[in-house]
């Protein structure tokens, strides 16, 4: 059990790259927490800092206290599962879950007690006297975590586990993974670049890019709450749609729709740049007739749907829209947030809508958005707005 | 695919005459050292008469014997301390990143290109002023000295395909680096480790350049230097016999060596690390 903090924790290669940029972290024992990012952002990176496998160039990381920049990796009391599994190929199964314990010096009563218990709880009895070349994906898996777990951690480390299993396996594990820490309790530090996985299974969340820590939160904070396009789009599947609006005497103009609309009284917005961005979840459409009353205020899209995807549950619609007034913004047109595409003028589009109705391709429907899940974001900085 | 009948003819002809190329000069000599000292000008390839005779002169040579002691010792060692010192080189050629890297990997690959015949002269200078004249060690440090490129070599390609994770989760798993190289690293760069060995250890038993400069005696003459030193029974005889038998005696250990451990030369050991 254990409690770890960063401060201003900050990796620069000897070439000059700055890999993470004075990350700040609390992780609370116990804690189920999730990095997560595109590749590339650093994630990994700042995990091999936390385990000790990587040097810290400036900051301090503290475990219950305590400072383990310059403590060994083998003093720190971590285990850590590895994308690739890591197992040691030329040992049984049995001899990789009690390789830990053996460097540790346990007795061998203790450690076949331990080994037996473990492959109890992963259901890897079986196949305890197999080598690692003999055994299923999922199986090498659970070998893995049995590794890490047998010798009960202060904290666990998690590198995209699960990312080399097919799509069935991998929610299976998934959920087993969630079961076996709230079962042992052990601070968790998963690593994984899938928002799903990110938002099923953690406690809080980091979203990392490009070095920089955007966001710490649950994951309700993170969808509900997004501090910036970034996480906006990252975070939900599929992801936020994007669009230009304007803003101008205290009216909200969406050039995509020709719609003029009021902004609420004495909001903040009045003091925000002029074009901004807006951004709809692909969940928060509806298909007009759906909708019994109409009090609250709504923007409609009137749209031919170019491709259907039938999910059972659910349909997600794909659409375009031309924003036919698109001169009058010349600060967006060079806008690296919006999807280029024919000069930013052709914007694509996807709603998830229920199955209540059959929707072809090529239909025309009327979609509509009530305004105040309309999130609205600062197209220089990519920072959140006020609602509307 | 049914494949033509010229094309079966062509590759059974090629077999032919790629063994037979191999093979002949062996078999000729193991049948030279069968023959009766008499019938060895009789032009037949195969001995008329079989007969140990050659054999039972080779091992009643005490040179003989204490030569074959000297070349298995020798060449022992030379390989131990190769593959050895090799196999810690190659770790930290492939894992370490220190200033220097690249030229140390070309000063090892310029120290196996140096021919051994140009370093003979001053060599057998300094050995006779330091006492290493005629010794073992006199010849273990220049077999190492020229096989330990070649060990680096081999090794370094084995470490370089054995996972990095595999390291990194040993150290996280509580063993110190030597721990982690003695238990996780070695174990899965055995094929290179014993690839390296027979090169080494078939470089120093066929060694003939150093094996003839750096000795005199049997103190430490090996058994190619030793054979040169065949003579027949009398001066009018050609020690033909004798030298195909101490041939045949000198080559069968290797030949034997090199096929038991060729079972454990096969890649593909290091399956089941990962992913796949």
């Amino acid at each position: 059990m254990a409690k770890i903090e960063l401060s201003n924790v900050t990796k620069q290669f000897p070439d000059g790259a700055k890999v993470i940029e004075a990350a700040n972290l609390t992780i609370n024992d116990g804690e189920f927490f999730i990095l997560v990012g595109p590749s590339g952002c650093g994630k990994s990176t700042l995990l091999n800092m936390i385990v000790g496998i990587e040097e810290v160039t400036s900051g301090q990381i503290r475990m219950d206290d305590v400072v383990i920049n310059d403590i060994d990796p083998r003093d720190r009391n971590m285990a850590m599962v590895f994308q690739s599994y890591a197992l040691y190929p030329h040992m049984s199964v049995r001899e990789n879950i009690a390789f830990p314990l053996v460097m540790r010096k346990i007795p061998g009563q203790e450690i076949t007690k331990r080994v037996e218990e473990t492959a109890t709880l992963l259901e890897l009895s079986d196949v305890l006297n197999s080598k690692p070349r003999e055994l299923s994906g999922g199986q090498r898996q659970r070998v893995a975590m049995g590794r890490a777990i047998v010798r009960n951690p202060a904290v666990f480390l998690l590198d995209e586990p699960l990312s080399n299993l097919d799509t069935r396996l991998r929610d299976q594990m998934r959920t087993e993974i969630a079961r076996l820490q709230r079962q042992l309790r052990t601070t968790t530090i998963y690593v994984t670049h899938d928002q799903t996985e990110a938002m099923t299974l953690g406690d809080r969340i980091a979203v990392l890019k490009e070095g920089i820590i955007q966001q710490i939160g649950t994951p309700y904070e993170l969808y509900e709450q997004p501090q910036n396009m970034f996480i906006a789009g990252f975070i939900g599947s599929p992801a936020m749609n994007f669009f230009p609006v304007q803003i101008r005497n205290g009216r909200l103009f969406i050039p995509l729709l020709n719609l003029e609309t009021d902004l609420q009284q004495g909001s903040s917005l009045n003091n925000c740049p002029d074009c901004v961005i807006a951004g709809i979840r692909p969940e928060h459409f509806y298909l007009l007739s759906d909708i019994a009353e109409q009090s609250k205020k709504q923007i409609i899209f009137d749209v031919v749907i170019e491709i259907v995807e039938w999910l059972g549950a659910s349909l997600l619609v794909h659409f375009q829209m031309e924003n036919h007034y698109w001169p009058p913004m010349p600060a967006l047109i060079k806008n690296q947030n919006l999807p280029e595409k024919q000069g930013n003028r052709l914007l694509d589009f996807t709603a998830r809508l229920n199955t209540n109705h059959i929707i072809k391709e090529g239909d025309r429907v009327k979609l509509s958005v009530d305004l105040d899940k309309l999130y609205l974001f600062d197209p220089q900085k990519g920072n959140r707005l006020a609602s509307v | 695919m049914k494949k033509g009948l010229l094309e079966s003819v062509f590759w059974a002809m090629s077999n032919v005459l790629v063994i037979a190329y191999a093979a002949i000069p062996m078999l000729w000599i193991l049948s030279l050292s069968l023959k009766r000292g008499s019938d060895l000008n009789d032009q037949y390839f195969f001995p008329q008469t079989i007969s140990l005779e050659h054999y039972r002169n080779v091992f009643s040579d005490t040179q003989f014997s204490s030569a074959i002691l000297n070349s298995i010792g020798i060449a022992s060692i030379a390989t131990l301390f190769s593959v050895f010192l090799g196999m810690f080189a190659a770790y930290a050629i492939v894992r370490l990143e220190f200033p220097g890297r690249r030229l140390m990997l070309a000063g090892i690959l310029t120290t196996a290109m140096f021919p051994p015949i140009a370093i003979i002269g001053p060599l057998f200078d300094m050995w006779r002023i330091t006492g290493l004249y005629d010794t073992w060690l006199g010849l273990i440090l220049p077999y190492m000295t020229f096989t330990l490129p070649l060990a680096i070599w081999i090794l370094a390609a084995f470490f370089r395909e054995i996972p990095w994770d595999l390291d990194k989760a040993a150290r996280i798993d509580g063993a110190t680096t030597l721990q982690s190289f003695i238990r996780v690293m070695v174990p899965l760069a055995a094929p290179g480790v014993f690839t390296a060995a027979i090169l080494v250890f078939i470089f120093a038993w066929n060694d003939f350049l150093f094996a003839i400069s750096l000795t005199s005696t049997d103190n430490a003459r090996t058994v190619p230097a030793a054979i040169a030193f065949f003579t027949g029974s009398s001066r009018f005889e050609l020690p033909i016999g004798s030298i195909a038998a101490a041939s045949v005696v000198v080559t069968v250990p290797v030949m034997i060596v090199v096929l038991i451990f060729q079972q454990r030369i096969v890649a593909g050991l290091t399956s089941g690390a990962i992913k796949g």
